[in-house]
């Protein structure tokens, strides 16, 4: 027996977590504050799919075009992603290196990863270390915004440069397409709902249990 | 003793009421349920010293470039508005909005939720104000404005040096009542308080 607020005809404000008792599959008004609910239906999976998936694909612009060029005293220096964090590296920077790799490279990367993974477990109904994932996809949501780092630093470097006269700035194609990424995976973190997770597994044995 | 669904695996759970500092954790996957000893009045102090924080964040220069002895204070604004100039406005608009106009505007809705609720009235047009604020949350990124700041300061710090403005301290101050807001702020106990205002 499942003792889910699904099994009982009860959806839960995403607003203002009030218990709401919906029996059909229309809208209805939250008897509390008037959000628009519905019964949880199948799995939104194409959706997320999809913004997965356009990430992935603008991620390989976001790596091999320059993320800014500089001129700086009539050179001309263009920079990508990982080339900032080997700069930083071969420089001895090496806190910076840091920030820069896990904000820049592991954390989108590893968002998407996970987030694949969790889509493929609800997806053939993977029903072990529901616990551990549910987990796994709070972390990813808690991380994600800190991909952002080298989308400002570029953004500020721009407009200091300008204001400094030393050298000139341009944003290239680079952080445009990495401030893409960030956003659609975002977008596909808000979309994905971990009860989905437990949705497919409540008829199965080993849902309840871990 | 009240009944909630678990944001999270959807599993319905008993909370008995708790007490000062306990949390009610969803016994399936741990989500967060219930906070005790919500206050609504260290809110509303937060709401607007959080305010205050914000005009002054913006006002004063938040650092100064000194490149070789030449300073050039600027502002928070001035930061995010240089961009425009150089053809990146989905950029400018980017930073403009997680650094200071999202925040602005979190800070403003709440001010409209728990104002009139200092007067035992139900704020007007409640539900649509709520659901903005939750709209608009996703847009907040200050501690990664901040970060993003450190990393500029030293990435630049060959040809030019930043120093801190008095804004700054402001931007970190804000920093943290945005969070203890966060934190503070139960949607729960938020709406058991407007029904009690009819
Ligand atoms: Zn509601
Ligand atoms: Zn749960």
């Amino acid at each position: 027996m499942s003792l889910t607020a699904l099994s009982h005809h009860l959806v839960p404000c995403p607003y203002c977590t009030q218990l709401n008792r919906i029996e059909t599959d229309a809208l209805v008004a939250c008897g509390r504050c008037g959000s628009a609910l519905q019964r949880r239906g199948a799995p939104k999976l194409l959706s997320v799919w999809a913004l997965l998936l356009a990430a992935v694909i603008l991620y390989v612009p976001a790596n091999l075009l320059p993320v800014m060029t500089m001129v700086s005293l009539g050179r001309d220096s263009s920079n990508t992603l990982m080339g900032g964090v080997i700069h930083f590296v071969q420089t001895g920077a090496w806190l910076l290196a840091l920030v820069v790799f896990v904000a820049s490279i592991l954390v989108p990367l590893s968002k998407i990863v996970v987030l694949a993974g969790l889509l493929l477990s609800v997806q053939f109904r993977w029903c072990a270390r529901l616990r551990d994932k549910t987990r796994l996809y709070r972390l990813i949501e808690f991380m994600g915004k800190w991909s952002m780092v080298d989308v400002f630093v570029i953004a500020l470097l721009v407009a200091l440069v300008q204001f400094g006269e030393f050298a000139t700035i341009k944003a290239g194609a680079g952080s445009l397409s990495f401030a893409a990424v960030v956003l659609l995976t975002l977008w596909a973190t808000s979309i994905f709902d971990t009860r989905w997770l437990w949705d497919v597994c409540a008829d199965k044995q080993g849902g309840e249990h871990v | 003793m009240m009944k909630k669904a678990c944001p999270d695996c959807d599993l319905l759970v008993t909370i008995t009421p708790l007490k000062h500092n306990e949390r009610a954790l969803c016994p399936r996957c741990d989500a967060v349920l219930a906070r005790g000893g919500r206050s609504m009045d260290s809110i509303f102090a937060l709401i607007l010293s959080g305010l205050l924080l914000w005009v002054s964040s913006l006002a004063l220069p938040i650092l100064t470039l000194d490149v070789n002895g030449v300073q050039q204070p600027l502002s928070l604004w001035q930061t995010a508005f240089a961009m425009l100039d150089q053809e990146a406005w989905l950029l400018a608009i980017l930073v403009a909005m997680t650094s200071f106009v999202a925040p602005f505007f979190h800070l403003a809705m709440m001010l409209w939720l728990f104002l009139p609720l200092r007067f035992e009235r139900k704020p007007p047009f409640v539900g649509w104000a709520f659901r903005l604020l939750y709209a608009n949350q996703g847009w907040m990124m200050l501690e990664v404005f901040f970060l993003s700041l450190l990393v500029t300061a030293v990435k630049l710090a060959d040809s030019a040096q930043l120093l801190p403005g008095w804004s700054l301290l402001a931007f970190v101050a804000l920093m943290l009542v945005m969070s203890a807001i966060q934190l503070l702020f139960d949607p729960d106990v938020y709406w058991r308080a407007v029904e009690q205002c009819r």
